[in-house]
């Protein structure tokens, strides 16, 4: 089921919600036990709902992991065994992960150059990757200790828990259980409904009334980038940028906004990453959940690794020894291409992916190189030009990895970058206006069909709201709404407040973006 | 305090703005959808009034675009629905059956095409309740037989309850807005009314035949040898062949540039298997009529000769014997002429339909057939034609 889809937001939203709360009501005693089996429920309820056999993988990975977390606790004191499970544990979570998401691809790729496997298909669980990486995470902790023993209906809300089920955000169970745990968590909070009305509703708005309105067209430059011109592949690719940028914050939103109905506050996982001036700076705000776990579960061991061999050999470990180039390459690059590696690969199959990936690992390592060797910027702020070149320079080479990240194989981003070098020539003198979706006309009388083709304009628009409006979590900053604190608040006079302002503001955007629900467009996290 | 006036503002903006958008979708349907409601409308009261013996026909939009009642009989009337399938032609062939007025015979035609599915979800039966052929208890019907014969092209795989199918008819059979929201801004919330109101007068005038364009367009023209399509008056858009390959770009990709734009989708299909739940309401049609002594002819309408030589001779030769087997089950139902025919392009007005020329020779040729299988049609007016 999808969060922007009528039976979620009429018939099961309203039911998980109201059944939650009577639970909580009616048997207060029972410490939010009934509420949190409610919630369990009402969790599986919504995976069934999209694949029913599936349920049982869910819940199969859950049993599992819990059994293996409690065996690594008991097992204290023990190195050894506890490290067997674990291993046990991530080899085998890692198994049905790879079955499910690149056992099929890379048959079809063999098959692809001369070999001949018998090649089905195979479904792909809705957020697998989602719920194996947090239990992942959960069975390593359990070894460090950092994991205390779980109750185990505490841990199947853990992993089931609707608003984070597929696609997020990577809950951290430290962050996480000590809610599910707390008896504050099943009571009514008005403040915690209020506020997580307003910002699913924000979030559904972004979802139907502007990430889908851009599908089209992106998806169009994308079927057949070579033959466009530059104008078109421009038009093709900041409109994607812009759908998969609203689409995951309006997902994200949505998520954050479910949570806080259950009296839950997720970790922050969207903060206006096209604001960033630097590649580092954007992966702390895009998909920062992915960016928080790859850190602390792939990033962090290798690192370590190569700090423990290199002072066994004698070598700086300190910033000096950062900055030689066996230092550097050691110490920083080789991480961080590992790293992204992996995430780039955790995306899809496809050798676009690992291209996404490396990328992304390139612009890094750049970027702590030149953090390392550039020379003092001086004290004081940065001044305007200084943030609008560094913020123009960093969104363009992350529009250069969405180009891979949405592509349908390396060619066809290949493709589209050489339309967007001009390789395939301007357009046409009369057709200029068609590929900037201004074929009728640019005026206010045109201006619902100019948004549903992404026009130049509405593209324009669109990006404004991007660098200048304050986020969510900037909005709604005096009521807490994630488990981050923002880097800055929203202006005063544009802070949420539960007034009946804000109220017949946010009713209409609802409305509105009800209406606009008119198909099932799943979410692009959801494919991952 | 507050906090309350909040949650009451929101509850109360947006069920107001949501209401009122609802009662507007609900009691003006003629003001914002396309003309093509104004035809259906026209229809069901031409089903409603229509007089005793008559020959109805049923089918898809080629249907209607090619036959011209009065070229054929004065007792011919045309119920083909644009966009429709068999699965529409069954619940219009239901408002036939209900009346009172006796028939004399009912000629059936629907592309080889329209008993496949397009896509992933077939979407002509939703557009048939928004026009109002469906209602929710019709909906209820197929949904029931979809997962009877386990087709989820209309509905989708079932959920819990099947409450996605369910929740979808109750909504849209309800007028809920988001269902309606696309035509309200494609019609500008009251941009068809005048219209519809037109559309309805002429083709209870014309006998339920609705020349193309239902609405403003493609529309084929010859341009230096070559042929081109052009959308509602932006023929000054229309280039040569082989300009910049960003033509085809999804902006431009309305105006057709080669020959191969006008192939219909007939010519895409690798084979013909007709879809489970299609088949069902075909043969419910068939069952229909002959149970009430009333004879079902099958015609088919013309193919452009371009689609004729790309189809492949699968398709033909599959949709021929399923026409075939349909004939030796339904004794009451029997097969006029060839399972495909096809006309050169010049008589067509975009790939799929005939212009007023190939409607006319089209007319003339099924008159023949009706004739020769002992249908009274009545006295054609062999000059008919449309007013200006």
């Amino acid at each position: 089921m999808l969060f922007n889809s009528l039976s979620f937001v009429l018939v099961f939203l309203p039911l998980a919600f109201v059944g939650f709360h009577l639970c909580s009501l009616v048997a207060p005693r029972a410490g939010g036990r009934l509420a949190a089996a409610w919630l369990v429920a009402m969790s599986l309820l919504f995976y069934y709902w999209w694949n029913p056999p599936y349920v049982l993988l869910l819940l199969g990975s859950a049993a599992f992991n819990y059994t293996l977390g409690v065996l690594i606790q008991r097992a204290r004191g023990r190195e050894r065994l506890q490290s067997g499970v674990l291993w046990l544990g991530v080899t085998l979570n890692l198994l049905v992960l790879c079955y499910y998401k690149y056992f099929f691809p890379l048959l079809h790729g063999l098959n692809g150059i001369g070999f001949h496997f018998v090649a089905g298909d195979v479904i792909l669980p809705l957020g697998i990757s989602f719920f194996t990486f947090t239990q992942i995470g959960y069975l390593v902790d359990c070894k460090s200790g950092i994991s205390q023993s779980q109750n185990p209906l505490n841990y199947s809300l853990f992993v089931t828990f609707f608003p984070h089920l597929i696609a997020g955000p990577i809950l951290h169970h430290k962050e996480i259980m000590p809610q599910f745990r707390a008896p504050e968590t099943y009571r009514i909070n008005l403040r915690n409904i209020q506020t997580g009305i307003a910002i699913f509703i924000l979030g559904l708005a972004k979802k139907t009334l502007i990430a889908d309105t851009l599908l089209p067209v992106a998806d169009a430059a994308f079927a057949k980038p070579e033959a466009l011109s530059l104008i078109a592949a421009w038009h093709g690719a900041l409109c994607y940028s812009l759908q998969l940028y609203f689409d995951f914050s309006g997902y994200s939103e949505m998520a954050m906004g479910l949570a806080l109905l259950f009296n839950i506050r997720f970790p922050a996982n969207f903060d206006s990453p096209y604001r960033s001036v630097s590649v580092i700076e954007y992966w702390q705000r895009w998909h920062m959940t992915l960016t928080r776990y790859i850190n602390l579960y792939i990033y962090n061991p290798i690192a370590f690794w190569v700090t423990r061999r290199r002072l066994a050999r004698g070598k700086a470990t300190s910033r000096k020894g950062l900055k030689t180039f066996s230092g550097f390459t050691e110490l920083v690059a080789y991480p961080t291409f590992v790293t992204l590696f992996l995430a780039g690969v955790w995306h899809g199959a496809g050798l676009q992916f690992m291209i996404f990936g490396l990328l992304h690992a390139a612009y890094l390592s750049i970027n702590h190189a030149w953090r390392l060797w550039r020379p003092d910027p001086g004290g004081g702020p940065p001044r305007w030009h200084v943030i609008a070149w560094k913020g123009s320079l960093t969104y363009l080479a992350v529009l250069v990895g969405q180009i891979f990240f949405r592509a349908s194989s390396s060619m066809n981003a290949v493709a589209m970058l050489r339309a967007m070098l001009n390789m395939n020539g301007l357009p046409p003198w009369n057709g200029w206006r068609a590929e900037c979706g201004l074929e009728e006309g640019f005026s206010p009388a045109h201006l619902v069909t100019m948004m549903n083709h992404g026009s130049i304009p509405m593209v324009v628009i669109l990006f404004a709201m991007v660098w200048f409006v304050p986020n969510v979590l900037q909005v709604f900053s005096e009521y807490e709404p994630s488990l981050s604190t923002p880097r800055t608040p929203a202006p005063e006079w544009l802070r949420w407040r539960p007034d009946w302002q804000w109220g017949a503001a946010l009713g209409a955007i609802g409305a509105v973006a009800l209406l606009a629900i008119t198909g099932t467009s799943a979410f692009l996290y959801f494919q991952f | 305090m507050a906090g309350r006036y909040f949650l009451t503002t929101l509850a109360v903006t947006l069920g107001v703005l949501l209401g009122v958008v609802w009662v507007y979708t609900a009691r003006f349907p003629g003001f914002y959808l396309s003309p093509g409601y104004g035809a259906w409308q026209a229809k069901f009261e031409l089903a409603v009034a229509r007089p005793a013996q008559s020959v109805c026909i049923l089918g898809d939009s080629r249907a209607m675009t090619d036959l011209i009642p009065a070229r054929i009989g004065a007792k011919v009337l045309n119920f083909g629905l644009v966009g429709t399938k068999p699965i529409e032609g069954y619940f219009m062939a239901g408002r036939l059956s209900a009346d009172a007025a006796p028939i004399q015979a009912v000629v059936i035609s629907y592309e080889p095409f329209h008993f496949t599915i397009a896509g992933e979800e077939l979407a002509s039966v939703w557009g048939a309740a928004k026009y109002g052929l469906l209602k929710g208890r019709e909906l209820e019907e197929i949904r029931e037989q979809a997962r009877i014969v386990r087709d989820p092209a209309i509905f989708q795989s079932p959920t819990p309850f099947d409450i996605d199918a369910r929740l979808k008819i109750w909504l849209l059979s309800h007028w809920f807005p988001s269902y309606y929201i696309l035509d309200l801004i494609s019609g500008r919330v009251a941009g068809w009314r005048n219209e519809n109101l037109a559309e309805i007068s002429t083709t209870l005038d014309t006998r339920g035949y609705v020349p193309v364009p239902v609405r403003p367009a493609n529309k084929v023209v010859p341009q230096g040898g070559q042929w081109f399509k052009t959308r509602g008056g932006a023929a000054a858009s229309m280039r040569p062949l082989g300009w910049a390959p960003a033509e085809l770009h999804a902006r431009v990709s309305d105006f057709a540039r080669t020959e191969a734009d006008l192939v219909d989708e007939n010519a895409e299909m690798p084979g013909f298997s007709p879809a489970p739940i299609i088949d069902f309401y075909f043969r419910q049609t068939l069952e229909l009529f002959p149970k009430e002594g009333v004879p079902v002819y099958f015609v088919s309408m013309p193919v452009n000769d371009l689609t004729l030589r790309a189809m492949s001779p699968k398709v033909r030769a599959g949709f021929a014997s399923y026409l075939d087997g349909c004939a030796k089950a339904y004794p009451g139902f029997h097969i006029l002429g060839e399972a495909v025919t096809s006309l050169p392009v010049v008589y067509f007005h975009d790939k799929q339909h005939l212009n007023f020329d190939g409607a006319a020779l089209e007319s003339e040729r099924v008159r023949k057939l009706l004739a020769q299988a002992s249908v009274n049609c009545g006295p054609a007016d062999p000059d008919w034609s449309p007013a200006p």
